[in-house]
């Protein structure tokens, strides 16, 4: 059968476009001549056919990232902002970036106060090199802080983050000839001077405990994929917490245009689909008014960061994590890198379609809960026709059969009336509930299975939430994690507060249901 | 020791659905693909009682189980619909041959009508004319475009009101990461529509939009169902088999995958309303058009004049070019409009 | 004839963890010692890589993401694959995959 539709004959012929642009530009006997200046030799060729010499490519990937950050609007003259460092060539290149901006002393000047924000998270990740992410940190010569990922896993008031070094005002002595003292800000000379909420360490013990609450929640993630979603929430999450501890508004990451489309595909495989824009986008909001996430680096693809971290000398350890060196089968992410990356050697405008694609798409609807774990709109609402239905529909029809199925026919026309179904219990009662209340055939699954684990009981709200009262107020895509937990006892706190916060909300609004005048 | 089936009825399960991972027998199986596909039919009310629908029949997988699964359905939950297989035959010589017999065995199979309508009947050309006047390379070009105007036209001819295709969860799913690939923001946009057809043109819906591949194939399998499957001869290697790829590993790390994605599909939305081609009608056939000549028509003014490349490259081009050569002899050079028209209603 | 080959990016991690190789190829032996990076890049699996080839090469080229300079310039410009190799050139594998 021919699979041939519009569109596909367009893709080779894209492909051949760009590869005869490609030779076009190459096709000078002797040396190649930077498109730019037209004088130095060529050393680098990016995107489909542009070839810059060093000093223009440094000069015009600088560039793009100053335009990138002005186009925020939204940043104050002299503020703080935090750089999200992990020692990986991305965010050393804007460590380095913004350093050097902010130490500039002409009118060109960075107008920014940067410090810089280390996660450690060698309790799930014992391979990371904290010492030698320090080290790198230090050569900036800007204020450093370091959090640990387990402590995101404490009530949201808890401190998380300390101060790393304390010497600047001494390295700053004796440095490289001649120049002024660099441009720290005021604050991080010395550390009596650093806020109180800094110089407060998170207890000891208690960062045990969670360590160890934290290495529970990574043995019940049953996939590659849950462990790679896991890591970057609670990370997201431990970074914005840090912020607004510091008293920073700003937090700077150094995703890059490559980073970014491969997350964006990669969730759409995960049913991110809602996500997609923000996921993608300049500015991310999700944190609130208080805090204002960047990504100065979106337009700027992982080869071009590669190669100015190489021409400028930048150091940095490979990025090391649960997924380094593992095949594309371990999760959905490396799965998504290697197809994105291997279409981008045969088709090289790939990543930034696939990027740009994600910045003009924008979500369904108006939602009006937040997911409790990555705090992005609810995508669940679903309708009578939708993936969501569907898939409900198949587990009840799955663990039903025909036998023990029942359509409620609203109307004698099937073919155009609601399906609604029920299913009756089995004729033993092996794990069921006993009862078919249409909580239990909305909520889906059939039978929730074994009695109180949720079923209808939504008066008693335990610390602990059940795996259904969270998947409730999770998106689609955090349920799919979650679905693939074993074990879903050991959530961190942002999370079991906000799912209790919530069902107390609901259960008040119940109490008062009667009274509600409302137009839904 | 066999596993039971997870429905609790008793019987040996047969089988591990893909989509859900539960063990099922043959029965509970059949009736649970069945009952899905119902289901999907119904919430979204794809149809009303008495309309005509055509079944796009290829000969393929999909449509043999489709057929099969809207005869069942038509008579278990007494639609009322009035069902008729529509062929389309290229003229590709072995190709199309043995696809012909297995509609006609569907025809006798299942008791439903069939019209076959020929690229010879509608255009004056078979592939095997075309690929002669252009070669390899773009033939592809007017197969797809004929094609999906030869089931419009033949939709119209028979009096049609809705057709059916046999696209499944997987061909939708690939579809979305392709538009995403090439940044075709507004077909994104309406690509998991189960319904899609703009004004005046026929509706076309897939009822198997959350029916997994591998579930059509296990399906017609274990139902004895026959079908054809071989790749045309003409077909080359294009983007889409990487998505193929990208999308079968994935399934392979998630089942659900195929359904996530189009879970994907439907939660986005475009920031500035896309601007879509505007739709006015072919100044020479009458068909639906967002260029003042149809993309069929240009193409075989190509092909009559002996200038095949007329129709490949920039629209934009390739309508200056067919006016600037429209007076140019050439016999058969529009569909001929007076056999179907595909109009308003 | 003898290069210096250096590996960065999590590519050295493949290479016993050693960024900076100095390599000296044999004569090719067919009379001709011409090296181009078409064979360079076998010969460097077969000696050097540690393990995991397939995280290094992919058919006769390197595997997509990870950047090939020669003397600091890209590849890419060079004719990759075809690009003669002269005495004392450096080559360099950068590794672009899930980075910082």
């Amino acid at each position: 059968m021919c699979s041939i539709e519009e569109g596909d004959l367009a893709d080779l012929r894209a492909r051949e476009e760009a590869q005869h642009l490609k030779a076009q530009a190459l096709s000078d006997t002797g040396p190649t001549l930077c498109q730019k200046c037209r004088s130095a030799p060529a050393v680098l060729l990016l995107r489909v056919n542009d070839i810059y010499c060093r000093d223009c490519f440094v000069a015009a990937f600088t560039h793009k990232f100053r335009s990138t950050l002005g186009k925020s609007r939204l940043l104050r003259p002299d503020e703080p902002a935090l750089v999200a460092f992990s020692g990986g060539v991305a965010s050393s290149v804007l460590a380095r970036l913004v350093s050097d901006g902010a130490s500039q002393t002409d009118s060109k000047r960075l107008r920014l106060r940067p410090s810089l924000l280390m996660v450690d998270e060698s309790a799930v990740v014992p391979e990371q090199d904290v010492k030698e992410v320090e080290r790198l940190a230090g050569t900036y010569r800007v204020p450093v802080y370091r959090a640990k990922l387990e402590a995101v896993m404490g009530a949201s008031g808890a401190h998380v983050v300390e101060r790393v070094n304390c010497k600047l005002k001494e390295e700053s002595t004796g440095d490289d000839g001649g120049t002024e003292s660099l441009q720290a800000p005021p604050e991080a000379a010395s550390c009596d001077s650093v806020s109180s909420e800094a110089t407060v360490l998170p207890d000891e013990a208690r960062l045990a405990e969670l360590r160890a609450q934290l290495q529970q929640l990574w043995s019940a993630a049953g996939s590659g994929t849950a462990r790679e979603q896991l890591l970057e929430r609670l990370r997201s999450e431990l970074l914005a917490r840090a912020a607004l501890q510091l008293g920073i508004r700003l937090l700077l990451l150094a995703d890059t245009e490559t980073r970014l489309a491969v997350s964006l595909l990669s969730g759409l495989a995960g049913g991110r689909g809602a996500h997609a824009h923000q996921q993608t986008a300049l500015a991310d909001r999700r944190h609130g008014e208080r805090l204002l996430v960047l990504r100065p680096l979106r337009e700027l693809s992982s080869k071009q960061v590669a190669l100015f971290a190489h021409h400028c000398r930048v150091q940095y350890v490979p990025g090391v994590g649960p997924d380094t060196m593992a095949p594309a089968s371990a999760s959905i992410g490396r799965a998504t890198e290697e197809f994105v990356l291997g279409l981008q050697a045969s088709f090289p405008a790939t990543v930034s379609t696939v990027y740009r694609t994600g910045t003009k798409l924008s979500a369904v609807g108006a939602m009006t809960e937040d997911c409790a774990l990555c705090r992005l709109p609810l995508d669940t609402s679903g309708g009578a026709a939708s993936a969501l239905q569907a898939t409900r529909f198949s587990q009840m029809v799955s663990s039903s059969g025909p036998d023990r199925f029942q359509y409620d026919h609203h109307s004698a026309d099937t073919a155009a009336g609601d399906a609604r179904a029920t299913v009756l219990p089995p004729a033993a009662g092996n794990g069921s509930c006993g009862t078919d209340t249409p909580r239990c055939v909305e909520s889906g699954g059939g039978c929730c299975g074994g009695g109180g684990e949720g079923c209808g009981s939504a008066q008693t709200v335990s610390r602990k939430p059940s795996r259904e009262e969270l998947l409730e107020r999770l998106c689609y895509g955090c349920q799919l994690v979650m679905k693939d937990m074993k074990e879903v006892d050991n959530m961190p706190s942002f999370v079991t507060e906000e799912v209790a916060a919530r069902t107390r909300r609901e259960n008040m609004r119940k109490e008062i249901q009667d009274f509600l005048i409302e137009d839904s | 020791m066999a596993p039971k089936c997870k429905t609790g009825c008793g019987k040996n399960a047969i089988l591990k659905r893909p989509k859900t991972g539960d063990a099922l027998c043959r029965e509970c199986f059949f009736w649970a693909f069945e009952t899905e596909v119902h289901n999907t039919v119904t919430a979204a009310r794809l149809f009303r009682r008495g309309q005509y629908v055509a079944v796009a029949a290829s000969g393929g997988k999909d449509s043999t189980v489709l057929a099969h699964v809207m005869k069942e359905l038509n008579q278990r939950y007494d639609y009322g619909l009035r069902l008729v297989l529509l062929s389309i035959d290229e003229g590709i010589t072995g190709y199309r041959d043995d696809s012909l017999e297995t509609v006609k065995r569907n025809r006798d199979q299942y008791g439903i009508p069939l019209t076959v309508l020929s690229y010879e009947d509608l255009y004056g050309w078979t592939m095997d004319d075309i690929v002669k006047q252009v070669g390899l390379r773009n033939n592809c070009t007017f197969c797809g475009v004929f094609r999906r105007q030869a089931l419009d036209r033949g939709a119209a001819q028979l009096g049609v009101d809705q057709i059916v295709t046999g696209h499944n969860a997987d061909d939708i799913a690939e579809t979305v990461v392709m538009n995403v690939l090439r940044g075709d923001i507004a077909r994104l946009q309406r690509c998991t529509a189960i319904s899609t057809g703009t004004e005046g043109s026929i509706p076309r819906s897939k009822p198997f939009k959350y029916t997994y591949e591998k579930e059509i194939v296990m399906y017609a399998y274990f139902k004895k169902l026959d079908y054809f499957s071989t790749e045309c001869i003409y077909s080359p290697n294009a983007y889409r088999g990487y998505a193929r790829a990208y999308l079968k590993d994935l399934e392979a790390i998630r089942a659900t995958s195929i359904i996530d994605i189009i879970h994907s599909g439907e939660s986005l939305a475009v920031r500035d309303a896309a601007r879509l081609p505007t739709q006015g009608t072919c100044s020479r056939c009458q068909y639906i058009s967002s260029q003042p000549v149809c993309k069929a028509c240009v193409l075989l003014q190509g092909l009559n004049q002996g200038r095949p490349r007329l129709g490949i490259g920039k629209s934009s081009k390739v309508q200056e070019r067919a006016r600037e050569t429209e007076g140019e002899s050439g016999d058969r050079s529009e569909v001929d409009s007076a056999t179907v028209t595909v109009g308003a209603g | 004839m003898q290069l210096t080959v250096e590996f960065s990016g999590g590519a050295e991690l493949l290479f016993g963890n050693v960024k900076q190789h100095r390599v000296t190829l044999p004569d090719r032996g067919d009379g001709d010692s011409v090296w181009t990076m078409e064979g360079l890049l076998p010969w460097l699996r077969d000696n050097l890589l540690k393990e995991r080839p397939e995280l290094f090469m992919q058919g006769d080229t390197v595997r997509p993401g990870i950047l090939v300079l020669v003397n600091d310039a890209d590849w890419e410009l060079l004719g990759q694959l075809s690009y003669k190799l002269q005495p004392d050139d450096t080559v360099v594998f950068i590794s672009t995959l899930h980075g910082g």
